[in-house]
């Protein structure tokens, strides 16, 4: 298994580099093709923990419709490529020393709590057991899912027409 | 289980390779002579006379975002259609039809909101 460590490793430093790139970029708009580029080595890092549907999903509706979405949200505001994040950042040294207080918690976290290993296998094919649990055991939250996509859906329009003519210019 | 993962990777690769490979022998073998008037965005057009990027209406937003909708819709139903022939020959019982409809017709109203509000039109 020493391919699949290997394989793992270039996957998390990847994620790594564009979490970066995200965060020190001075353009938006780069931030913003990186973190695109964040949210598909997170779907790599799903395959690792044998969660095909979730990486599958990450593809589907993070890298295909959330980047779309915060691209989307850059090419609408206006004079967004004036600003960097020089100018945008003001106070750097708390934001930083808050930053990596939090670092440090984590670290000491991860380093504390006792992680169990679990014993049973993974399973195969977890999208045919996602189906037959979606129709068993969690039939109603299924069909609430359905209704809380309605609820924003709903609220997109309302929010959307409601603000539109203040924002166009 | 990893090594499913191969066509995934050797797809990556050829991707990668194509876009090298192209770029590259257009740069290396391609001449190149620039001077002031090839550089210009159009050679031989209208000059441009203000930025590119104008503003764009808040509505393709709201399209971008009921886009969204719809693709959660598509992974809920992925799972569904993944066990729906097996249900079907098991149990000889439609449930899990109606059980899907249920759900379509949920995001039906939605669409059907979005429709008469106005939300897809351009204009």
């Amino acid at each position: 298994m020493v391919i699949a460590d290997f394989a793992f490793i270039l996957v998390a430093a990847f994620v790594l580099i564009c979490a970066c790139v995200v965060v020190f970029h001075n353009k938006i708009i780069y931030s913003a093709f990186a973190l695109l580029f964040c949210f598909f080595g997170v779907a790599g890092l799903y395959v690792f923990l044998n969660a095909e549907f979730l990486a599958g999903t990450q593809l589907l509706v993070y890298v295909g419709g959330i980047s779309v979405l915060i691209l989307f949200g850059i090419l609408l505001t206006k004079n967004i490529e004036d600003l960097t994040s020089k100018e945008v950042s003001t106070q750097k040294i708390f934001g930083g020393l808050i930053s990596v207080t939090f670092l440090g918690g984590l670290i000491y976290m991860v380093n504390s709590v006792d992680w169990k290993v679990s014993t049973p296998k993974p399973i195969e094919n977890s999208p045919v057991e996602i189906g037959k649990l979606f129709m068993s055991d969690f039939l109603i939250p299924f069909e609430i899912a359905g209704v809380l996509l309605l609820v924003a859906l709903i609220g997109a329009v309302v929010i959307g027409r409601d603000t539109d003519k203040d924002l166009e210019v | 289980m990893l090594i499913d993962y191969l066509p995934i990777l050797i797809i990556f690769l050829a991707g990668a390779g194509f876009a090298i490979f192209n770029v590259g022998i257009s740069y290396f073998l391609g001449p190149s002579n620039p001077d002031p008037e090839k550089l210009e965005i159009y050679e031989s057009g209208v000059k441009p006379d203000h930025d590119a990027r104008l503003k764009f209406s808040v509505k393709f937003y709201i399209i971008a975002m009921i886009f969204i909708i719809f693709d959660i819709e598509v992974v809920f139903m992925y799972p569904w259609a993944m066990i729906f022939k097996d249900y079907l020959t098991i149990t000889n019982s439609n449930f899990i039809l109606f059980e899907m409809l249920v759900f379509m017709a949920i995001l039906l109203v939605g669409y059907y909101y979005a429709w008469k509000k106005g939300a897809l039109e351009w204009d």
